[in-house]
């Protein structure tokens, strides 16, 4: 009869070594570890905010250009226009002239006149060259040749030749796009 | 105070152009004298080889070469160019070259591509 009342008192001493958790302001003071004292892992929720960058936040300068940067035209230069410009300026101008020595000038002034006039139709990132050559019509022959090495997606040219009765003119327009 | 250069910016040479364009010339109408039948194809010699030593320097520009050649017989030539470009990157320069027959004039325009 004591025996069986010893094997009761058993489990009634493990019920009593159970694990008391104390919550204190204080923090708590690290203990060392025991099989007893495992601490029970527990579920810690917590919320995240985005932080949304205000609108017309501006990026590094750098990084603009890389992004913003064409190395297309948006508006390609146009032949046909420039050209209409070319003839009106050179037939007006050498309608009544005769060959002499003020050629040189005129030359001069008609590749200024050209430049600034198709300068105003105003193609974003071009680059204009004007060549203007004026020459005597007499018993001679004048061999013209032109190359470039460019971008022919954005860089063109027009020419435009004009004769009366003593001289010639040759006008070429380049626009080259700035990449 | 230090000044700063930057690598990327490279400036026309025009004496370097001048020389290439000379050599260029040389070589093709040298010793010769003028032709009716062959001066198209040496006008267009001399623009494609000029073009190629010019592309072989290596350099971050676009070129323009423009070649005229007229027999010489007493008639007059006066050429002129006007370029809107960006001065401190871009450049030309004009060569004259003549011979006892005839004349030529190479005009060589570089304008810069941004790196």
């Amino acid at each position: 009869m004591q025996k069986e009342e010893k094997q009761l008192k058993g489990p009634q001493e493990k019920m009593k070594s159970t694990i008391r958790w104390k919550t204190s302001k204080e923090e708590p003071q690290r203990k060392s570890r025991t099989s007893s004292q495992i601490p029970i892992p527990r579920r810690c929720s917590s919320t995240w905010m985005m932080k949304k960058e205000p609108r017309g936040q501006k990026l590094p300068d750098q990084d603009e250009k890389l992004i913003h940067y064409q190395t297309i035209p948006e508006r390609r230069f146009s032949t046909d226009r420039a050209h209409e410009i070319i003839k009106h300026i050179v037939d007006e101008r050498l309608e009544t002239v005769e060959y002499s020595c003020s050629c040189s000038g005129i030359s001069k002034e008609l590749s200024d006149c050209i430049k600034t006039a198709v300068k105003k139709l105003l193609y974003d990132r071009y680059k204009l060259v004007c060549y203007v050559a004026i020459g005597q019509l007499k018993d001679s022959v004048v061999n013209c040749s032109s190359r470039a090495i460019w971008s022919p997606t954005s860089d063109t040219f027009t020419e435009y030749i004009y004769k009366n009765r003593s001289l010639f003119a040759v006008c070429i327009l380049f626009a080259v796009y700035k990449e | 105070m230090e000044e700063f250069h930057s690598g990327d910016e490279v400036s026309f040479s025009p004496d370097e152009a001048s020389n290439v364009v000379k050599e260029c010339i040389e070589g093709i109408i040298g010793g010769v004298d003028y032709s009716q039948n062959k001066v198209n194809q040496w006008t267009a010699s001399i623009v494609e080889h000029t073009l190629t030593q010019l592309v072989k320097q290596g350099k971050p520009f676009k070129y323009i070469v423009n070649c005229a050649v007229m027999q010489k017989s007493g008639a007059g030539l006066h050429t002129a160019n006007s370029c809107y470009w960006d001065t401190t990157t871009d450049g030309s320069c004009t060569v004259r070259w003549e011979n006892r027959t005839m004349y030529c004039v190479v005009s060589v325009f570089a304008v810069a591509i941004a790196l």
